[in-house]
């Protein structure tokens, strides 16, 4: 039997499939081999996104460029909203608008892809948790090219870039996890509970008013602007001003820090209730 | 160092039914319990019981495997054989990780690869090219491993001409001859396969036969194989488990099981005999069926049935109806146009009944009989007493083209082209032979 040549990494590979319901971390080992299909969902996802439009591409910035275009209308001509460090509104907001799109638009897809994949899921197996996590990650073709333009605007607008750029990819690791966390949720949520359908849009619209896009966050009083700190696109959404932006003060230091907590306890809780909820998805898709 | 691969103990499923019986009450009872599911669910909800989206009062447990039981030792091919609905698909399911089991645990040492149904990942749009990335992603492949098997998986599954086309333009021995090629050029330890070879001709049927025998004598790798076909079974296992009805009901070599399974099935019931009941107005006293063959060569069911009758018999109908392995009526008939006076006497006669049994697709067949008074709340059932029957096919018909629909009627002739006249000299046509 000598000449038997073995499949390689035989000897690493072990599952024990068991019942649900048990609170279980992601192996991380699955995750590293299906990297492929991850790759391969993201794509499909980020070429699904401007399939059969006719503008396609640009409509990554479009987006971003009307609603800043008509915020600035109601906001700034009509209502005379200030804006934080007295910062150009188009630009306070368009730099906003970055990592909120971001934040929506993920967790809109992320929440409607357990169900949308129902196929697959009932067909093979693999780490469902690619799916919520491939639907975000796809909005980064959304998200670069928006933020280029910001980076344009600013010098327009007369904002050069600082070392606060530095700062950038921190940033954006909050937008990421912060959107992944609340995907985790909403997605296994979304996949038991159809109601949760319904209730996204409403949610999304809340957690927009309660995020200093349209105002600054000094409008508010202390104590409110510690609370809205809870709701972790906050302290992102301040983030990204004062690193494209540059002239205009930190954001307190301990709201960060909120912002922060809240959403590693979402991304924890996240992970957590969705590889629970994990295995039942198959008998509910 | 142990071989063993595959440990499965004290595996157990359970679905809950209900769906099927919900459409089944009435509206009334539909809209009362739509109204009242939403305050139950959040009930549930809050209970802890989670799992809404589904019935409440109706869910019915219904296990689909029970106490599984069994080991697989590194590079054997074990069958898995029973009937529809005995828990073979069930298993599988459960050992590709698609859906948990709700009790025991099943241990596995490697990568699993499964093959399960027709197109498992591929996407209809998208090429064969790029359907073979994604596929080979899905089961867990890295792009590399898919390059260095590209053209292997190409030419083992004859479709080069295709490859940059849709697959939704495939034909469905293609997308099947893809998928196993795929999956049996991947590099995992363990394959899962579920009645592939139910689609693709022979000779693509011997070929997947042939890889399956290589990939577990050279390359040491472990199939679990479902079937129906105790031909494919025979040829290609080691050890074979019978399931019936979610219990494992035996396991041993190929032949002692499949000789097993073959006798059960084959154990027709072909004679009744129903016990004098004085308060019957109308009495069956026997009723048996036989195969006839049919003035154009078909083969059929001939019923036949002896009664007494022992009062007038104006509006009683006798009625036989055939039922499929599903218990789907398939097939009903009474007397009603039978006109011959001896409807109406008194006295013990026999009557017979052919039943085109041919139209079926091959499977097991239960026949009901009884006699029914229309109008009135009165009948005579006998529901102890059912005949039973099995429409066989040779393997190589069965194989191409019976199996994989789900239709209770099955006739493959029947075809004819309208157009011209047939010009291969080797293709003569029945009209002028």
């Amino acid at each position: 039997m000598a000449e038997i040549t073995k499949p390689q990494s035989s000897s690493t590979t072990y599952i024990e499939i068991t019942p649900p319901g048990r609170l279980e971390w992601p192996s991380l080992r699955d995750l590293y081999n299906y990297r492929e299909l991850f790759y391969t969902l993201t794509w499909r996802d980020i070429r699904v996104l401007y399939k059969q439009t006719i503008i396609g591409a640009p409509w990554a910035v479009l987006q971003p460029l009307i609603m800043m275009a008509i915020y600035t209308f109601v906001f700034d001509t009509l209502l005379q909203v200030p804006t934080t460090g007295d910062v150009p509104f188009p630009l306070s907001i368009f730099v906003a608008l970055l990592g909120w799109n971001f934040f929506g638009n993920g967790v809109a897809r992320a929440a409607s892809s357990i169900i949308g994949n129902g196929g697959l899921i009932r067909k093979v197996y693999f780490p469902r948790i690619l799916l919520p996590f491939s639907s975000i990650i796809s909005g980064l073709a959304d998200l670069i090219p928006a933020f280029v333009l910001a980076v344009i605007f600013a010098l327009i607008y007369g904002y050069p870039p600082t070392l606060n750029y530095l700062l950038l990819p921190i940033v954006l690791m909050l937008l990421v996890a912060t959107t992944f966390g609340w995907a985790l949720w909403l997605s296994a949520l979304n996949a038991q509970y159809r109601d949760v359908n319904m209730a996204i849009p409403l949610l999304l619209q809340i957690l927009f008013w309660l995020t200093p896009i349209l105002y600054p966050a000094d409008l508010l009083g202390e104590t409110w602007r510690t609370f809205i700190s809870i709701f972790p696109m906050t302290g992102v959404v301040e983030m990204f001003r004062w690193a494209i932006i540059g002239d205009i003060a930190m954001p307190p230091l301990h709201l960060l820090l909120i912002s922060s907590i809240s959403a590693v306890v979402f991304i924890v809780g996240g992970i957590l209730y969705f590889q629970r909820a994990e295995k039942t998805f198959v008998d509910l898709v | 160092m142990s071989d063993v691969v595959i440990e499965v103990e004290n595996l157990s499923k359970m679905f809950y039914i209900g769906a099927s019986q919900a459409e089944q009450t009435s509206l009334r009872t539909a809209l009362k319990q739509t109204a009242t599911a939403p305050i139950e669910r959040i009930k549930r909800l809050f209970r802890g019981e989670g799992g809404a989206g589904r019935a409440i009062s109706l869910e019915e447990p219904f296990w689909a495997l029970q106490d599984i039981n069994f080991r697989v030792k590194q590079g054997e091919v074990l069958g898995v054989i029973g009937h529809n609905g005995a828990g073979k698909s069930t298993l599988l399911k459960i050992l590709s990780r698609i859906t948990p089991p709700s009790t025991g645990v099943a241990r596995i040492h490697g990568r699993v690869g499964s093959l399960l149904e027709v197109g498992t990942g591929f996407h209809p749009e998208l090429t064969g090219r790029s359907n073979i990335f994604l596929n080979g992603a899905v089961l867990g492949m890295g792009r590399q491993e898919i390059i260095r098997k590209f053209d292997e998986i190409v030419a083992f599954a004859e479709v080069e001409q295709f490859i940059d086309t849709p697959v939704k333009f495939y034909s469905s021995g293609m997308y099947m001859r893809l998928a196993f090629a795929v999956a049996a050029h991947l590099e995992t330890e363990i394959l899962l396969i579920d009645e592939v070879l139910a689609v693709g001709d022979a000779s693509f049927q011997q070929k997947c036969l042939a890889k399956m025998d290589d990939v577990t004598t050279n390359e040491g790798r472990t199939i679990l194989f479902v079937s129906h076909f105790p031909g494919a079974i025979k040829a290609l296992c080691n050890r074979v488990i019978l399931l019936e009805n979610g219990y494992l009901k035996m396991q041993g070599t190929p032949d002692e099981v499949v000789d097993f399974y073959l006798g059960e099935i084959a154990a027709p019931v072909t004679e009744v005999h129903i016990p004098e009941d004085p308060s019957i107005r109308v009495q069956i006293t026997n009723a048996a069926i036989e195969p006839i063959y049919l003035p154009d060569g078909e083969e059929g069911m001939l019923f036949k049935c002896t009664y007494h009758a022992k009062q007038q018999l104006d509006n009683l109908l006798l009625c036989v109806e055939v039922f499929d392995s599903r218990d789907i009526s398939i097939y009903y008939s009474n007397n009603d146009y039978l006109s011959d006076p001896r409807k109406r006497q008194l006295g013990t006669h026999t009557v017979s009944l052919v039943i085109p049994s041919y139209l079926f697709r091959p499977g097991e067949y239960k026949v009901a009989f009884g006699f029914w008074e229309p109008g009135f709340d009165y009948a005579e059932h006998f529901p102890e007493a059912r005949l039973k029957f099995s429409r066989a096919e040779p393997m190589s018909r069965l194989s191409r083209h019976g199996v994989a629909w789900p239709s209770a009627i099955y006739k493959p002739d029947g075809w004819n082209y309208l157009n011209g006249s047939a010009n291969g000299v080797e293709a003569p046509s029945h009209e002028h032979a």
